[in-house]
């Protein structure tokens, strides 16, 4: 996770060499055009959290007016007791790291034995792995139960994470592949000449400059889970293993009638450990990346 | 001797490679999928006995001309999302590759819509949509001298474009994300050396940016088509499919066969048609840009 | 080495959750497993949708009464999201997942493969069965079983704003189509509409074709056994002609409905309708609780829809959805003695309290003034109890709303009915 001296080097390389280029657009009108954008881009976010501090009625009546704040941290914490948030976190945490971590771990090897090893089968795999990318898989739940089941995996927090690795790795391969193709074959010769194992091979050259495509991956994947509502609905008792999702979800009543400021303060539990480790992680999307442009 | 021993060794590593993935794939969507398939020729309704009855079910679905509208209605979506999402996601891209003191946050803002669930960003749009009271609607009415009603979502040739533009809005930040990682490969030298041949900007990026993303390209229109062709919850949940079925795709459809019907068989005869979809879509556009890529590298 | 260290860290993290979730499943299943001794408690699954009960909460408190009554028996709740329930039903009786007590709507056809699957039981074993009104029995059946106990009662309608009617010129609510297309023609020129559907999902769009199909099912007793049987032959001149009606109404109608109404949540159109916007909302004589929710500033009741003259017009009789047992269920007299004991009339006066509900037993519970007119409305001969979707698949009641609203869109009302029939065929008995 921390970056060698050459790779500081080729950042601080790359950083002074974009503000000559960059020189012209340097001006403060123009970023402020910018965030003009963004923030009109994000009008339905700032509802989203103007909402969280108002009562049900005034959601209803006036869902674009200010809050008065009256109401203050009432309907979160409301969402919290209801949502039986504490488990429902460790449930979905779980599942999510189960999965994440064994996906990239799998598919940045598979990537790996498809791009580098020379063989038909490795061909093979990869049209196949691709064709998996865009799999409709709803009408195939009543089969996948029946296989889980055949393994004891039904309402099981292994067997929903199982479930997807498989949905979401065909993707991780797929990104993978096209990324170490990128990367010169040079670097692993000579651990090869040096009679490196393969397994080391990966782990110590080509991992770590897999980086930031790992950190895009894993967010991108654990947004899906987080928020994911059919499989736990299917595979998963919710009264084992409430997810997050779910319980969300839950205040959306009959009849379409929702359960306003509770919905509202439920999305502020939602978001919360999605927009941390987004955070957490944002500084590995573009920093090291720079390992990319060995390629050239 | 040694040398073929070692290209064995290194064949039968990269098959421990792809062993253990390829085992849960297969296991827990192929072959799922598979049963799907088999079923769709049977007149199963997900419980007791069944017979097989051939082509029926796909006969019924093709005589339904709601379904050939759901078909051409999800390539539709999926071809524009990946368009849209490309075109606003590179530009936001370049824009934020930029010095700019607020990128960080920038960023962070524009990932937002992709984290909150659908369901209730669908939620949150129809306060601004909504045909009487909405944003929108109030919004551009301060511009005339009377109140404007555009029927974003309520009539049947506005849903489609207002459900690509929400659906685009939402997978922008992913989009963008893939774009500044492969900006960060273009080699700047190379940049500098056209810049001192004299390219203008335009033939800059063109001949210099676009081709050394082109991998990135790549993934972000498989994203793009990805979540345009399996499109469900945010049209479920803003329209319901309507108006006048107006917004009712491919998986609404599916879901609609598998899960509020008794008729599985029939929903899965739908899927394995959506699957076949998918994969003339992923294989033909996947082929088609490999080939891109090693021209250009 | 910093890495390796997160990793690992990653890696304990999820040993010790599939540490955790293995020894939960071990106690679950040991209690499960030991259901049929009787010095142990019994754990029946109960598996109902969040709001049934309001909330899970409401449920819970009277599931602990339950038990400190019977400490012999534990009741074990799982609440999925409204929305969600019967798909997940279909999934669990595929599977071979159902839970002992189940919620399901006998006019919702998920109970019919639930019987097929042969996991309905008859309530009629129970005692409380006969708590139930003698039409609330009847609406309740399904292949001669008493298949749920319902939670409530409804007939369907629409809540009307009486100070908005009086002022458009109608003293009386309409009685007639032609005097509600003219209220809609008066609301129009004023800028309002006359009525909101009850919301975009199925059930709440296609609403006015129980009253085609149900005027028509009073005069004609073949139509209406085809009609339960899901086996119409629409290729009947009659039949079709019947459904084109439907059609032609539906869409006359639509010319006075609040935009949106097509797309809408429930809740939207209430607000429509309590601010004032439309002088109607249709839905049910479950509504009151969430309109009364909403303030209403003015006079208001309830009417019937005046589909056709009078003496012809049905009235549309629903139960609500209920509680079912199943029959393959392992611990059966457990699963038995808590529903005699959640429809006693001492607890079930309790929850139509709670839940502001229709009562489904007779002096239970009491009627909103509202509703004043509905006993006399169940008296005559012309109650129809084929509301929600009836046997009919819940797809095909879609495409019935969606290819109604198509007409509103290009008019073509031969195309729309030839689309419905052929979407009927498909799933025809």
């Amino acid at each position: 996770m921390y970056s060698n001296s050459t790779t500081q080097k080729t950042e601080a390389n790359r950083i002074k060499h974009k503000k000559n280029r960059l020189k012209m657009l340097k001006k403060p009108s123009f970023e402020i055009v910018v965030i003009i954008f963004v923030l009109l881009f994000s009008i339905p976010i700032y509802l989203i959290i103007i909402n969280t501090f108002k009562t049900h009625d005034r959601i209803l009546k006036a869902p674009l007016s200010l809050p008065d704040f009256s109401v203050g941290f009432q309907n979160i914490v409301e969402a919290f007791q209801r949502m039986d948030i504490v488990k429902s976190y460790l449930v979905t945490f779980s599942i999510s790291a189960i999965a994440l971590v064994s996906m990239i771990v799998l598919s940045s090897l598979a990537a790996y034995a498809i791009v580098r090893m020379s063989g038909k089968i490795f061909k093979a795999a990869y049209w196949v792995f691709l064709s998996c990318i865009l799999m409709p898989v709803q009408a195939a739940f009543i089969p996948l139960i029946f296989i889980l089941k055949h393994f004891d995996l039904y309402n099981n927090i292994f067997g929903i994470s199982l479930v997807y690795i498989a949905i979401l790795s065909p993707f991780c391969i797929f990104m993978y592949s096209g990324f170490i193709r990128g990367i010169p074959i040079e670097l692993e010769e000579a651990a090869i000449m040096e009679g490196c194992s393969t397994l080391r091979l990966f782990f110590q050259i080509i991992f770590p400059l897999l980086k930031p495509i790992t950190a895009t991956l894993i967010i991108m994947q654990f947004i899906y889970i987080w928020n994911d509502l059919l499989l736990p609905l299917v595979i998963l008792n919710g009264s084992d293993y409430p997810t997050v999702s779910i319980g969300l979800y839950k205040f959306f009543g009959s009849k379409g009638n929702v359960d306003l400021n509770l919905l509202f303060g439920g999305i502020a539990l939602v978001l919360l450990p999605v927009v941390t480790v987004f955070l957490f992680l944002q500084k590995y999307l573009i920093k090291g990346l720079a390992s990319g442009s060995i390629k050239g | 001797m040694k040398f073929m021993n070692g290209n064995r060794k290194r064949y039968l590593t990269g098959i421990f490679f792809i062993a253990p993935i390829s085992i849960i794939i297969f296991t827990f969507l192929l072959l799922p999928i598979l049963q799907t398939m088999y079923y769709s020729f049977t007149d199963w309704r997900g419980v007791g006995e069944y017979s097989f009855i051939g082509l029926k079910n796909y006969i019924n679905i093709f005589n339904d001309s709601s379904f050939k509208y759901s078909l051409l209605l999800t390539i539709y979506v999926g071809l524009s999302i990946a368009f849209l999402t490309n075109v606003i996601g590179l530009t936001f891209a370049l824009v934020l590759d930029q010095a700019l003191k607020t990128k960080n946050i920038l960023r962070t803002i524009l990932y937002l819509p992709n984290v909150i669930p659908i369901v209730v960003a669908a939620f949150v749009w129809r306060y601004i949509l909504d045909y009487n009271n909405g944003l929108a609607n109030k919004f551009f009415s301060t511009f005339s001298s009377e109140s404007i009603h555009i029927p974003w979502i309520d009539s049947p040739d506005y849903v489609v474009p207002t459900i690509i533009m929400i659906s685009t809005w939402q997978m922008i930040g992913p989009v963008m994300i893939v774009y500044l990682a492969a900006l960060q490969g273009v080699p700047l030298d190379l940049i500098e050396a056209a810049k001192i041949d004299g390219a203008s900007k335009v033939k800059r990026f063109l001949n210099v940016t676009l081709p050394m993303i082109a991998p990135g390209i790549t993934v972000n229109i498989l994203i793009g088509l990805a979540n345009g062709i399996r499109i469900f919850d945010l049209p479920y949940a803003l329209t319901g499919g309507g108006p006048a079925g107006a917004s009712e795709t491919l998986a609404i459809k599916i879901y609609r066969y598998a899960f509020q019907s008794t008729e599985l068989s029939y929903g899965m005869a739908a899927s394995f048609i959506m699957t076949l979809v998918a994969l003339v879509i992923t294989l033909l556009f996947v082929s088609l840009s490999r080939r891109y890529e090693r021209n250009v590298m | 080495m910093k890495k390796s260290v997160i990793w690992l860290g990653l890696l304990l993290f999820v040993l010790g959750s599939l540490v955790a979730c293995g020894k939960d499943n071990d106690s679950a299943s040991s209690s499960s497993g030991d259901g049929g001794s009787s010095s142990e408690p019994v754990t029946i699954s109960a598996f109902i949708a969040e709001d049934l009960f309001k909330s899970a909460d409401i449920m819970q408190g009277f599931i602990d009464r339950f038990e400190m009554d019977n400490p012999d028996i534990k009741v074990k709740l799982e609440t999925v999201p409204h929305g969600e329930i019967y798909e997940r039903l279909r999934v669990m009786v595929s599977t071979d997942e159902m839970p002992d007590i189940y919620q399901i709507n006998v006019g919702h056809s998920i109970s019919y493969l639930v019987e097929d699957a042969g996991y309905l039981y008859d309530l009629n074993e129970l005692n409380s069965a006969s708590n139930f009104s003698n039409a609330i029995q009847e609406g309740t059946q399904l292949n001669g079983k008493h298949a749920a106990f319902s939670m409530g009662v409804g007939v369907l309608g629409f809540h009307y704003n009486a100070d908005m009617l009086k002022e458009a010129g109608f003293e009386e609510p309409p009685k007639t189509w032609d005097e509600l297309l003219d209220l809609g023609e008066k609301l129009k020129a004023d800028n309002k509409s006359l009525l909101a559907y009850s919301g975009k999902w199925t059930t709440g769009l296609i609403n006015v074709f129980h009253w085609t199909f149900g005027n028509y099912a009073l005069k004609n007793q073949e139509f209406k056994e085809a009609y339960l049987s899901n086996s119409i032959d629409w290729s009947k001149p009659e039949y079709r002609e019947i459904l084109m009606d439907g059609f032609k109404k539906f869409n006359e109608l639509n010319e006075y409905v609040y935009t949106g109404s097509f797309t809408s949540e429930y809740g939207d159109a209430q607000q429509a309708f309590v601010n004032e916007e439309s002088a109607m909302v249709m839905g049910g004589s479950w509504d009151i609780g969430q309109i009364r929710d909403l303030n209403p500033s003015f006079e208001h009741s309830f009417m019937n829809l005046p589909y056709d003259a009078e003496t012809d017009n049905s009235y549309i009789y629903t139960a609500e959805d209920g509680l079912a047992i199943n029959s393959k269920s392992e611990n059966l007299e457990a699963a038995k003695t808590f529903l005699d004991w959640l429809f006693s009339k001492e607890i079930y006066e309790d929850i139509t309290k709670t839940l502001a509900n229709t009562s489904a037993m007779e002096g239970v519970g009491e009627l909103d003034p509202v509703y004043v007119d509905i006993p006399q409305w169940l008296e005559t001969d012309r109650v129809i109890s084929f509301a929600n979707t009836g046997p009919i698949e819940e797809a095909v009641i879609t495409k019935l709303g969606e290819t109604a609203q198509k007409v509103t869109f290009d008019g073509d009302i031969e195309k729309a009915a030839d689309e419905f029939i052929n979407e009927y065929n498909s799933f025809k008995e």
